[in-house]
């Protein structure tokens, strides 16, 4: 291992130096993928917008005596405190509020799945439908399987509910683990998926 | 990396929750008679004194609303905008001539490569960020016919590099979508 003079070019990606290249690639395909709230925040948006649109416009045209009166209030601010309706208005905005300090911190969903890769420059994702779809396409071409009934898509699994002609497919399910798993290989998604099948009688 | 609006949403939806959440939250307190008196009006006497004696005060709720407002639309607009990059200097020494290159001629080069790649329905290709630092946003979309781990490869193996080749660079930050539209999806019907 320390005979390297003779080499033209030194070995630039040694082991460890891809590890670490493979580690930074997962991470920065994670990141792209990760889920940017664009739909609650829209929807946090509208409302604040609207919201203080119409109190300026309440506000404004009543310091200029010309009350437009878009909001009811005096419904409200009339009644007490404890007043169902008083009350029912407070309860939903703290709803509200916690709706939206959950979708601020919880991680949301994507529809993506980052596939690991060597570059972190590229970073690539397929569509859970993607992913379904290439380990049924596994499953239907491993022998003994003739129909592949559901695809089930977890965060580390990925199981497969298939139909075989053979009546004791014992056995049979980890070949069909195995292609799957092969296929899914070649495509890595991050993180990486265990492959669980099932075989069912046709008919059954 | 460009998650353009990420961060602002994230921020902005925990501050604005929390406002909610904290004014909410001491409503219903009132309410219940957790503190003061439940009884009480909304708008006591003395609030609705207090605004009256001081002329600031609702000139100040206005400027706050407007403010707000504001704020709200910019947060909107955030949404929405792409930093597309309409054109990518060839040469950053700024004293000799510039060449400048159409970002569309690029994108939409790779565009018509990818989209011969076997089973591939439609691409979309942008490019985002500065024209100094641009970053490819490449949607794929495809069929049940093509495989996925092989449009995999040769996007990044024969699509990406040739784009590097075409804006010379040794790499474009690249962020590459692949979705498969179910089968036989009418795409003119609308």
């Amino acid at each position: 291992m320390t005979t390297h003079a003779g080499h033209v070019r030194p070995a630039r990606t040694g082991h460890a130096d891809r590890a670490v290249r493979a580690r930074k690639a997962d991470r920065a395909a994670r990141h792209a993928f990760r889920s940017r709230r664009v739909r609650m925040a829209t929807l946090a948006a509208v409302l604040l917008t609207a919201a203080a649109v119409l109190t300026a416009i309440e506000v404004i045209t009543g310091l200029l005596d010309r009350p437009w009166h878009l909001i009811p209030y005096e419904r409200v601010s009339d009644e007490t405190w404890n007043d169902p309706k008083v009350l029912g208005i407070t309860a939903a905005l703290a709803a509200l509020g916690l709706i939206f300090i959950l979708a601020g911190l919880l991680p949301g969903r994507t529809r993506m799945v980052p596939l690991q890769g060597d570059d972190p420059n590229v970073m690539m994702g397929v569509n859970r439908r993607g992913l379904k779809r290439a380990a049924a396409a596994a499953a239907e071409d491993a022998p003994g399987v003739s129909r592949v009934r559901k695809v089930k898509l977890r965060r580390r699994k990925v199981k497969v509910l298939a139909e075989t002609p053979v009546h004791d497919p014992a056995g049979l399910g980890q070949g069909v683990a195995t292609s799957v798993q092969e296929r899914l290989d070649r495509l890595r998604p991050f993180p990486p998926r265990a492959v669980k099948v099932r075989l069912r009688a046709e008919g059954d | 990396m460009d998650r353009h609006p990420a961060r602002t949403n994230r921020t902005g939806l925990i501050v604005l929750g929390a406002v909610l959440l904290a004014a909410g939250g001491a409503g219903l307190a009132r309410g219940a008679g957790l503190f003061g008196d439940p009884a009480a009006r909304v708008l006591s006497s003395d609030v609705r004194r207090f605004a009256e004696d001081n002329a600031w005060f609702w000139p100040a709720i206005a400027a706050v609303a407007v403010v707000l407002a504001l704020l709200g639309v910019l947060w909107l607009i955030g949404q929405i905008r792409t930093h597309r990059v309409p054109e990518l200097a060839m040469e950053p020494d700024p004293d000799g001539g510039k060449t400048r290159l159409s970002a569309k001629a690029v994108t939409g080069a790779l565009e018509r490569e990818i989209e011969e790649y076997p089973g591939v329905r439609r691409v979309r290709a942008r490019l985002l960020g500065s024209s100094r630092d641009p970053e490819l946003h490449l949607n794929v979309t495809y069929g049940h016919r093509a495989d996925a781990a092989d449009l995999r490869r040769r996007i990044q193996e024969e699509g990406v590099p040739r784009l590097c080749a075409a804006l010379e660079r040794e790499t474009v930050p690249t962020v590459v979508r692949l979705r498969l539209v179910p089968k036989d999806e009418p795409t003119t019907v609308v």
